[in-house]
């Protein structure tokens, strides 16, 4: 092995917010991994194992910035990946690759075997043209599959068939290290052993070192130089493979060991079955994040967490068990007898405690339900906050209901005041969501009615004001006729400085005065309407 | 036919229509359930391994499945020929089921207490509260944490082995006589599998229950069955007891398996079995597996082996025309060198 790691880890971490509500409140975090760091030396593959949900997944995914970690460090070829812009991380990808697990859903359906394959040589200007094709035969016949079927499209192959050319995809730029995700989870057994065999021959005629991710004891230990164990974000304990199985140091990973089921039925005895289920990584137990789980837990391990221990070369863990082990060339045997102890210890004191279930146990029952209930930890007892949602929902109700008294002002008062409290005391479910929105829904249409007919009642208004003073100015004219027609005009200009007015519907008032004949006397006939439509106003003289 | 078999399932064929033609989803099956014991049925996806748990409960025919030959006797008596009616007192009481995804085999809008008395009420006759008190003792029966108030909880609320926990109480109400298990353990982790083998181990043997497990994992079939019958595209290909089984291996299918799992213990090179699994509907004439088989003769392309007793053997049967000719040849090692001498892929 050379000096320098190709990839080193320090410090890892990502965390997924929790939001709640419309404005995004952010209300917890789902702490996927937590403080993880490893190398991984040039030609190595190091195994990545864990239970669904012990973030794994996520770690190889943040190490190749697919998803950006919430901090730590990831150093690749020595340089920082966190530091390297969006064109400078494209070109360290060529090196950086990655096979998924389900050869269904990770080639694109409707391309071409060639494009899926070719496509990143063509990006990065590799290849293109017949050179293309001949490298994307090349690289079929490397993964086995025949070079005549690069114009297929994915469905026309088996599932192993199309993890090969997921394969091929990941080798096609001559990358150094490639995270191979539950690579060949989804496989049959018999088509899994061709994978991983072409997987190990790749590996040695490439060079390439290899994350392999798996929930597959079995499998990650064929496959593997080292062995990392991880455990709701963390990792436990990481070992040499032959020496992790042999000398498991950390509980869990003894009780992981113990839970394979073996191919040889003469092996059936002797497991060590946990309790329980892995706990929500939202709100991970204290200290030793096993302890829940732990058959061998004592006082110290819900208390703090503990240290990373260097047992021996290539062999650290994280338990208290571990203490002051470090650099012990007998430190297994001492640890077995710390383990073992602290087992019958545990059982005894179980079996005191009377028949409901071993006390491990319920604890760690006890608290994943907690913490699904409340996943925001705020110490408050059941009844003080049940008070403030007990009131911010009757102040929705009594809203609604001012609201159907119409007193719509009072309405939105009170329904305002109810998310107030219900922010404030930050409620993880203040209201039943539906009846809120219902009831801003009736607001909002209430108060633009309102706000429509006060304007439309307030025109009205003023238009017949209008009216009426045009009217009263024409009664007054009418009393004391003009004596021309400049005369008339004059009148009329004082009348309607504006024009004539129109009523609601854009129709005219005509002004209909008695205007005076030939002989100066005003006829009772007064002229026709300018429009069809035109109102006309007729007052007798 | 063994006159003490509980389950007896004599030469049956389900077939399916599809586009691509009539698809033999079983072959010709024939195996028998002993009281009490567990016999697994092992293969790769597609061998028809469900399609045939199905069949005993007659559940494939509403899958669009037909059962097209053979006969299943339960207690002496054809489940192929009993009306609906009497089917439905069978499946639940006599012989249950669980099924791989207990998510999507939960009622997602009911409480598990409500799911487990409805089928105490129907097949028990039992009251609404007499119903409850005893979903409350299966519940403890399969360990459950806190069965009382896990009692009024929903399916989602309930992690992946809890939820299995749920589906064996269901299934255990009954106290059926035989419980089929289809990829019990497949959708959990590697600890909850372990909790959830032991617990139906100690079941059986509390209950005195047959089980026909269905698996594709050799590991889980080591640790657990009595019996093996191993299927490769819808036929039976060896049934041995699951120490014959796993020392020595009689049909090339079985050994092939057997040497591509990884050990623990050693590292050796794996031995896969090249090509796939064939399409059901356009399967290779005789043995359906020579494709793909290191031990082929002429013979094996142009007639189909028939499931024999093995000379020397005792009980064990294989469907292989090379190992009735070499009984006690060691397939797993000539494997081993076959593939040293070519080389990997």
């Amino acid at each position: 092995m050379s000096s320098e790691p190709l990839l080193s880890v320090r410090h890892l971490t990502k965390h997924f917010p929790v939001t709640r509500g419309v404005f995004g409140r952010r209300v917890g975090a789902v702490r996927a991994v937590d403080d993880i760091s490893f190398d991984l030396w040039p030609k190595e593959t190091l195994g990545l194992v864990g239970e669904s949900g012990s973030g794994k997944t996520t770690a190889g995914r943040a190490i190749l910035r697919l998803i950006e970690p919430t901090s730590g460090e990831v150093r690749f070829a020595g340089r920082d990946l966190a530091a390297l812009s969006a064109a400078e991380l494209r070109q360290q990808r060529r090196e950086m690759q990655i096979i998924f697990q389900d050869p269904y859903s990770s080639l694109n359906p409707r391309m071409r075997v060639r494009d899926i394959i070719g496509e990143a040589l063509r990006v990065h200007g590799f290849a293109k043209g017949d050179a293309l094709e001949a490298q994307v035969r090349e690289l079929l016949a490397k993964v086995g599959v025949p070079g005549a079927f690069s114009s297929r499209y994915p469905h026309e192959f088996s599932g192993g068939q199309r993890q090969r050319i997921g394969i091929a995809r990941a080798i096609a730029l001559n990358p150094k290290f490639i995270v191979c995700d539950e690579a060949v989870s989804a496989l049959d057994v018999s088509i899994r052993a061709q994978v991983i065999n072409l997987l190990i021959a790749l590996r040695d005629e490439l060079s390439l070192s290899y994350l392999f991710i798996s929930h597959d004891l079995s499998v990650v230990k064929h496959i593997s130089n080292r062995i990392a164990v991880m455990y709701l974000g963390q990792i436990v304990e990481l070992a040499d493979a032959d020496q992790l199985f042999r000398n498991p140091a950390h509980p869990y990973t003894r009780s992981l060991l113990s839970a394979i089921p073996l191919p040889d039925p003469r092996h059936r005895q002797a497991r060590v079955v946990l309790e329980g289920d892995v706990p929500t990584p939202l709100n991970p137990p204290s200290g030793c994040r096993f302890h829940t789980r732990c058959p061998a837990a004592f006082e110290r391990c819900p208390q703090e967490e503990p240290e990373l221990i260097v047992l021996g070369a290539n062999h650290t863990t994280k338990c208290h068990h571990a203490d002051g082990l470090e650099g012990n060339d007998a430190w297994f045997e001492e640890l077995d007898r710390r383990i073992t102890k602290q087992e019958e210890l545990n059982r005894a004191k179980a079996a005191a405690s009377s028949q409901p279930a071993p006390a491990p146990a319920q604890q760690s029952q006890a608290r994943p339900r907690r913490t699904a209930a409340a996943p925001h930890s705020q110490p408050h007892s059941e009844a003080a906050r049940d008070k403030p949602r007990h009131l911010a929902r009757a102040c929705v109700l009594a809203g609604l209901l001012a609201v159907v008294l119409g007193l719509w002002l009072l309405g939105a008062a009170l329904v305002l005041a109810a998310y107030v409290i219900a922010i404030r005391k930050n409620l993880e479910r203040p209201l039943p969501a539906d009846i809120g929105i219902f009831a801003a829904l009736v607001l909002a249409l209430l108060v633009s009615d309102a706000v429509k007919s006060q304007s439309a009642q307030t025109r009205a208004r003023h238009e017949l004001n209008a009216l009426a003073q045009h009217i009263e100015a024409y009664r007054t004219a009418a009393q004391s006729p003009p004596n021309s027609l400049t005369e008339l005009g004059w009148r009329l200009y004082e009348i309607f400085p504006d024009g004539r007015p129109t009523d609601p519907w854009g129709r005219l008032y005509t002004y209909d005065p008695p205007s005076p004949d030939r002989d100066g006397r005003i006829s009772s006939e007064g002229p026709s309407p300018d429009r069809k439509d035109d109102l006309v106003v007729r007052i007798p003289p | 036919m063994t006159p003490e078999a509980l389950l007896s399932v004599r030469d049956l064929k389900v077939q399916f229509r599809t586009d691509d033609g009539l698809v033999r989803a079983v072959d010709g099956v024939s195996f028998d359930v002993l009281p009490g014991k567990t016999l697994a049925l092992v293969g790769e996806s597609g061998c028809g391994k469900s399609v045939t748990a199905m069949s005993i409960l007659r559940l494939i025919e509403s899958q669009g499945g037909i059962i097209a030959g053979g006969s299943i006797e339960f207690q002496g008596r054809n489940l192929l020929e009993l009306d609906a009616a009497s089917m439905r007192r069978v499946r639940g009481n006599d012989i249950a089921m669980i099924f791989q995804e207990p998510m999507t085999s939960l009622n997602p809008v009911y409480t598990i207490g409500n799911q487990i008395s409805e089928v105490l009420r129907w097949h028990r006759g039992l009251s609404e509260q007499e119903a409850r008190a005893e979903t409350i003792r299966l519940l403890e029966l399969v360990h459950m944490p806190d069965p009382r108030q896990r009692v009024d909880e929903y399916p989602h609320q309930l992690s992946g082995g809890m939820r299995q926990r749920v589906m064996i109480a269901m299934a255990l109400s009954c106290e059926p006589l035989l419980l089929i298990a289809d990829e019990p353990t497949t959708a959990l982790d590697v600890t909850v599998q372990a909790q959830i083998l032991e617990l139906m181990q100690e079941l059986q043997q509390r209950l005195h229950m047959a089980v026909l497990l269905i698996t594709h994992d050799l590991g889980v079939v080591a640790g657990n069955a009595d019996d093996v019958a191993v299927m490769y595209a819808g036929r039976i290909v060896e049934h041995a007891s699951v120490f014959e089984l796993f020392d020595a291996p009689k049909h090339p299918y079985t050994a092939g398996l057997l040497a591509s799992l990884p050990q623990l213990d050693h590292r050796a090179t794996l031995v896969p079995i090249a090509g796939s699994v064939p399409d059901a509907s356009r399967l290779p004439p005789g043995c359906a597996f020579h494709p793909r088989c290191r031990f082929r003769m002429s013979e094996c392309s142009e007639k189909e082996p028939e499931l024999l007793p093995l000379k020397g053997h005792g009980q064990r049967t294989t469907a292989c025309f090379y190992t009735q000719k070499e009984p006690d040849a060691d397939l797993t090692q000539s494997l081993r060198m076959q593939e040293e001498e070519e080389g990997p892929r």
